[in-house]
């Protein structure tokens, strides 16, 4: 894009040469709100398992608790305060929202926002990291001054459907990453590969630990539920902890919020990544701390 | 910089005349004729026994460079419109990606700008290219949706929804294909009046409607370094005849018969793909010229009924034949 071109990120661009990085975490859990269903609600999804040749939800479905989409942007971009507005925010779910909603316009009439909102799906538990790199890779053309990228897990489903552990939800939860040009942990690396088979994904994740050992504080990793035992070892690491299971998207970025400290200089760097072995896809993140201009020019 | 390297479409054969569909849904005649007579919509394709996977590989099978480039393939988006299109952990797309031969490539669903989300996934598309740095990748964006319920069947006086479904080929190589020249979007996040009502709403979105469209369509023409008289071809996306006529006269045409609306009546509103159906009917026709200019359109609409909300996404991007 050239300079004439205003792209998806408005006007109120900088250069693409301020690379973003990662200023704060904001996570939630949600108990479920017992929100009503509106009719037209009930109909979209009775007919949306009916033209799949599935059941009709059971009369229960449409009752008890629920947490939408927009019910977590709501919590958490009342939690960020100034922080929620952004030039960019991209939502990145495997699960499927509790309401046929649209939590992207929520978010821009919630900030007051005149950026760009749009969400990442169907990809998986590794989604959040094609969400990362939209927001941090403007690539050619203009970058937002902050991005958000929202992870959204849902736990109810309104059919008889077996869901596998790797893209179940147990929790409702949420986590929002919010990328700002002076935030402490540079993202050096936001990779989302195709294709990568199980025996594979340590030799993957091994280059990446190392990239991100510039000879400082040692690595901490950080494993999704999907990351296979035998390549955890395989990486240069000195410490590690793992995403709880039951959250596929924001499992990784809660776990990441718990070690992190944004305060704290120095804190980092860190490897997350998570793997889903049925699609190929492996998602992951080198997070460096950022040296200030006194540090960078100690030498030995 | 980003291209269009190629489009095909797929629409089902079964032809629905809007008539007899829109009473079906229990319109009276006379809103009925509304929609024939002044909205413009005629028939629409629908067929219930090809699934959404189905008519996408039926589309991307029109690709003619898709066979010897599928190695270049890097990634698979679907601009999708409707919030929620699959019962989880159902994956139409995954599975699309499989049929396609196209594992090594990463998929993902691109939505929350309704039918605006198909000109975003362009833009996207180029983006992750220009980051990959491979200038013969390519990505194929699928555009095009089941009408599978009500709300996305009609869209009460203003229109028709119907089934087809483009497969368009993006890549960033500067000696082939149609260059992007500018790509401008505005999302406006609830057209809520204060206290008000869906209806007031529809209402405020109805009337905003043709100054936002206006604003994107022009504020993309002069990003692309053009004047409004230098535009070729308008490939609209199929929000209704009338809302076009309060449009057209607006964006500075020296032809306002550019605007290509004969796909409206015969397909109806197909989702995100109704710019990239008129494109490839436009080539067929042999009247893109090369050195042409021409503009797609979209504007993405969504309701949240447990809230009244409604927000809307104007998009408009500029390319050069």
């Amino acid at each position: 894009m050239g300079a004439a071109h205003p792209g998806p990120t408005g006007r109120r661009g900088v250069e693409p040469s301020t690379p973003l990085r990662l200023a704060r975490i904001e996570h939630a859990t949600f108990p479920g709100t017992v929100t009503p269903w509106p009719k037209e609600d009930r109909r979209y999804v009775t007919d949306l398992v009916r033209s799949f040749d599935r059941p009709d939800p059971p009369p229960h479905s449409f009752a008890g608790g629920r947490t939408t989409f927009r019910d977590m942007v709501d919590e958490l971009s009342r939690r960020l305060g100034p922080a929620a507005s952004f030039d960019l925010a991209v939502l990145a779910h495997c699960t499927p929202d509790a309401e046929p909603g649209w939590p992207a316009y929520r978010l821009l009439d919630l900030t007051d926002s005149a950026g760009t909102a749009f969400a990442v799906s169907d990809q998986g538990p590794t989604v959040a990291f094609t969400g990362l790199r939209l927001a941090t890779g403007a690539g050619a053309g203009p970058g937002p001054r902050r991005a958000h990228v929202w992870a959204l897990d849902q736990r109810r489903t309104l059919h008889g459907e077996a869901v596998p552990a790797r893209v179940r939800a147990t929790t409702d939860a949420a986590a929002v990453l919010v990328l700002e040009p002076d935030g402490p942990l540079e993202i050096a690396t936001a990779g989302h590969l195709a294709g990568v088979r199980r025996e594979d994904v340590g030799d993957v994740l091994r280059a990446a630990a190392d990239s991100a050992d510039t000879g400082g504080p040692p690595v901490t990793a950080v494993w999704g539920i999907g990351v296979p035992p035998e390549a955890r070892g395989t990486a240069a690491v000195a410490s590690e902890c793992c995403a709880e299971a039951g959250r596929p998207v924001t499992g990784v970025w809660s776990a990441l919020s718990a070690l992190w400290t944004p305060a704290r200089p120095g804190s980092g760097p860190y490897l997350v990544s998570d793997y889903d072995e049925d699609l190929g896809y492996l998602g992951y993140c080198v997070l460096r701390p950022v040296r200030s201009a006194a540090s960078a020019s100690d030498g030995p | 910089m980003t291209s269009i390297e190629e489009v095909a479409d797929h629409l089902p054969d079964p032809v629905v005349p809007v008539g007899a569909y829109l009473a079906g849904h229990g319109l009276s005649p006379r809103r009925v004729q509304i929609h024939e007579r002044y909205l413009g919509f005629r028939e629409i394709r629908l067929d219930p026994h090809r699934t959404w996977p189905d008519q996408a590989v039926a589309a991307a099978a029109g690709l003619s460079r898709l066979a010897s480039r599928r190695a270049d393939v890097h990634y698979v988006l679907q601009a999708r419109t409707m919030p929620v299109a699959a019962p989880h952990p159902l994956n139409p797309l995954q599975e699309v990606r499989r049929r396609l031969g196209l594992t090594h490539a990463v998929a993902v669903c691109v939505s929350q700008q309704a039918c605006a989300s198909a000109l975003l996934a362009v833009e996207l598309a180029g983006r992750l290219l220009t980051q990959d740095g491979d200038r013969d990748g390519l990505v194929l964006v699928l555009t095009g949706e089941k009408a599978f319920t009500t709300g996305a069947q009609i869209i009460s006086d203003t229109g028709v929804m119907g089934e087809g479904t483009a497969a368009v080929l993006v890549g960033i190589r500067d000696d082939s294909g149609d260059r992007m020249l500018s790509y401008t979007s505005r999302s406006h996040g609830d057209y809520r009046p204060s206290a008000g009502s869906l209806a007031d709403a529809s209402a405020c979105l109805h009337e905003a409607y043709p100054d936002a469209l206006v604003d994107v369509y022009l504020r993309a023409v002069a990003a692309a370094g053009l004047r409004p008289a230098d535009v070729d071809w308008v490939l609209p996306h199929h929000a209704n005849r009338l809302a076009w006529q309060r449009v057209t006269r607006r964006i500075g045409l020296r032809d306002p018969e550019r605007v290509l609306l004969g796909n409206l009546p015969r397909f109806g509103h197909c989702f995100g793909a109704d710019s990239f159906l008129n494109y490839a009917t436009l080539r067929r026709s042999g009247s893109l010229r090369r050195g042409e200019h021409y503009v797609m359109t979209a504007v993405g609409a969504g309701v949240t009924f447990a809230t009244s909300g409604l927000g809307a996404t104007f998009a408009a991007m500029v390319f050069r034949h």
